[in-house]
């Protein structure tokens, strides 16, 4: 497997340096400019896909987004055994699957965040989709659709334990946003012991 | 089985509550302009407007009352918390947990109110020129508050996610109490966090809100104020504008709306961001800077036992043991408490993925998660945050992590796992994004393990930023208050050192952290300094 330790050593220096220079305001586009840099990236279609909008029944989550996101959050929930069940279910039929309503339950979290919380996860999606930057940052060279679990963890783990803030932060970003989007859904709740909420207040709001 | 939901019947009755993303209606003229309508603007717009004073309270959030708070947790946190509880500070380095919703941060806290500690005004006093910052002159304050917001020890008995500190303390022999709660005929149900459905909380939303509008206050929320138009010294109106559905941004109708006298109680992200917007005078550039945050590290405990942390009055047991440290100390003080254990949130703070996650989530009816809260600022090594805006606007906080902070956090994973493991505990996990359980304190602190004075690689845990697990439900500061104009933005009865007709009456005042839950702090100061205001 390629890990490519040099660049991201690379990367690293040249981000420090941005960072001394411009503050810690814009980590994600210092490395996605970094990185475009590195490979000599002219920029014109990189804008083009950047802004693409939202998706059918999404606000903020692009096509990219939900391609990511959807192939990430199967790995990021692990042996969640409802989660398991439906996923496995639905891959045959046409009906709304797991994956998409839990990304609609993510893509509202972001749509209530903040324009700078939207655009930081846009750039992280970029720099894990763009085919110039994807396997520089991500070590994994493939389409992400097509990425085997073990693929998934070896890159999750890259950044968890990276020495970038950048990628330590995208990781805890995607699993946070994963983790609650689907443990706030009452059909997560069996599995984890939780009952919701008391029965008499849920009898108290069936009219409202 | 109906709860009356008492903002929405006082709205019937004709209170004046105007949505200020739409254009807004006539009005009678204010007296007073209060911007922000938590612990801070909600005490202040009480006692003005008895005293007959016409106010006007802005409120960035949307209006949430009883009636809409069904124990949700990603509905609350969207349209109840600021960026929808996914704030954090500029790099990441800490989540950072703040209402925004009419009642402030007072709508969704877990209703813990202390006392602001002696110790703590002490420092207020002799550092920051604040004379009145004593137990002595502070006492009736805080007193006539507790009173009004129904401020007393907790008489049930505590959740077991609670007892596990005072189960952990006893058999360590270390102190521990019970925590006063502001709540009246409490159903020990547990979801303060999401809004109190049956109005038991005695937040702003029921209490000092309802008395201000009983007395003709005009509350427009859904508003957020842009700028401060200000010309020599004195602020002439505000500009403001209305929010869009999902409070991400203003692109409603805009307005300016004027008044004598401007009182600001916006919190400590965005009081300063509202003044650097406004190009508000700082001559010895002191806006924004010494933000708090009581930064939170944190433990979870396994035990075999049923916990169901998710139930109960989320805290109701603390301890102050390591709370208060000699002036040579390389570590701050600070509070242990336990955090509800809802699973949306427990779910993001436990840490890992995929099957070590579920491992753990699996878990989470016997769970216990501890909580420090450190007590930042009274070390001159430790200056705090900085409040800047980006491009758009929106005020973002700078928080760097000092050498301080991480012996801190080291000292402080220790602790907790000790009275987890004095409690029965069968392993005990430091929320770091390699932690990893542990079945005795030995190995625990062998994983944690730190050199003072150092990034500290003996253990196998890293010291740095978002790998330690960072989060925060109190800020602070910002908009320092003091008797030194070189280093403070307000005086000592919160008026702007160079915008005379402006005060601020909020937890941005603080010098310091507070080092206990800071509402009944802001209430107390609020209410001292809201009385001065119209006794002048």
């Amino acid at each position: 497997m390629l890990t490519n330790k040099s660049d991201e050593n690379h990367i690293d220096k040249s981000r420090r340096g941005f960072l001394k220079l411009s503050g810690r305001s814009a980590f994600a586009l210092a490395a996605v400019g970094t990185v475009v840099s590195v490979v000599g990236y002219t920029g014109f279609r990189w804008q083009q896909r950047s802004n693409a909008e939202s998706a059918l029944n999404f606000s903020v989550l692009r096509p990219q987004d939900i391609m990511l996101f959807g192939a990430l959050l199967p790995v990021v929930l692990g042996p969640n055994p409802t989660f398991r069940k439906h996923l496995t279910e639905t891959s045959n039929d046409t009906g709304s699957s797991v994956v998409e309503n839990t990304l609609l339950q993510l893509d509202s979290m972001l749509a209530h965040s903040s324009p700078a919380m939207q655009k930081q996860i846009r750039d992280l999606v970029d720099l894990l989709t763009f085919s110039a930057t994807q396997g520089f940052v991500s070590g994994y060279w493939g389409n992400w659709q097509n990425a085997s679990l073990a693929d998934i963890e070896t890159f999750l783990q890259r950044w968890r334990n990276s020495k970038t803030q950048l990628f330590r932060f995208g990781y805890q970003g995607i699993c946070q946003l994963c983790q609650m989007a689907w443990y706030g859904r009452p059909e997560s709740w069996a599995d984890i012991g939780y009952p919701g909420i008391p029965a008499y207040l849920r009898g108290s709001h069936a009219g409202s | 089985m109906p709860v009356p939901d008492i903002f929405r019947e006082g709205m019937q009755r004709g209170w004046l509550v105007v949505d200020g993303s739409q254009p807004l209606p006539q009005l009678p003229p204010p007296d007073v302009i209060i911007i922000g309508s938590g612990a801070g603007g909600a005490t202040a717009a009480e006692i003005l407007s008895e005293a007959g004073l016409r106010v006007y309270i802005l409120e960035e959030g949307s209006l949430k009352t009883s009636t809409d708070f069904h124990n949700d947790e990603l509905k609350a946190y969207a349209e109840m918390y600021q960026e929808g509880a996914l704030r954090t500070s500029a790099d990441g380095g800490v989540a950072i947990l703040q209402g925004r919703t009419v009642g402030g941060t007072t709508t969704v806290n877990w209703t813990s109110s202390f006392r602001t500690p002696s110790s703590t005004l002490a420092q207020w006093r002799s550092e920051w020129g604040v004379d009145y910052a004593t137990d002595a002159e502070m006492a009736p304050w805080f007193a006539r508050m507790e009173q009004r917001l129904n401020v007393s020890r907790w008489q049930m008995a505590p959740n077991a996610n609670n007892d596990v500190i005072r189960k952990g303390c006893e058999a360590l022999d270390w102190s521990w109490d019970i925590i006063p709660r502001n709540v009246k005929g409490c159903w020990n149900l547990g979801y303060c966090g999401t809004g109190c459905p049956v109005n038991a909380k005695q937040s702003m939303l029921v209490t000092s809100l309802p008395a201000a509008l009983e007395k003709g206050a005009v509350l427009i929320h859904s508003l957020r104020a842009v700028k401060l138009d200000h010309h020599k010294g004195e602020v002439l109106g505000v500009q403001c504008q209305g929010m869009n559905s999902t409070l991400t941004s203003a692109n409603g109708p805009k307005v300016t709306l004027r008044a004598p006298r401007f009182i600001l109680a916006g919190g400590a992200i965005n009081n300063p961001g509202l003044l650097l917007r406004s190009k508000a005078p700082d001559p010895h550039k002191q806006l924004g800077k010494r933000t708090f945050l009581h930064p939170v590290c944190m433990t979870l405990a396994t035990f075999d036992t049923p916990i169901d942390g998710f139930y109960g009055a989320p805290q109701s047991v603390y301890s102050d043991h390591f709370n208060e440290v000699p002036a040579d100390s390389q570590r701050m003080g600070f509070k242990l408490e336990v955090p509800p254990m809802q699973p949306s949130i427990v779910a993001a703070l436990m840490g890992g993925f995929g099957e070590q996650h579920y491992n753990r989530i699996q878990d989470l009816s016997k769970s216990n998660l501890m909580l420090a809260l450190m007590r930042d600022g009274f070390f001159p090594d430790d200056p705090g945050g900085s409040v800047s805006i980006r491009s758009n606007g929106d005020a973002v906080l700078d928080y760097p992590l000092t050498d301080r902070l991480w012996n801190t956090v080291a000292e402080a994973y220790v602790r907790m796992a000790e009275i987890q493991f004095a409690a029965g505990a069968k392993e005990v996990t430091p929320l770091h994004v390699n932690g990893l359980a542990t079945h005795s304190i030995d190995t625990f602190k062998a994983q944690t393990q730190k050199q003072i004075g150092t990034q500290g690689f003996a253990g196998r845990l890293r010291y740095e930023p978002i790998s330690v697990r960072l989060s925060s439900a109190h800020v602070m500061g910002g908009c320092a208050m003091g008797a030194d104009a070189r280093m403070s933005v307000v005086d000592t009865h919160g008026r702007h050192h160079q915008l005379q007709n402006l005060s601020i009456m909020d937890g941005s005042l603080f010098p310091t952290s507070v080092g206990a839950n800071p509402q009944l702090s802001i209430y107390a100061l609020a209410a001292r300094l809201a009385t001065a205001f119209v006794n002048k």
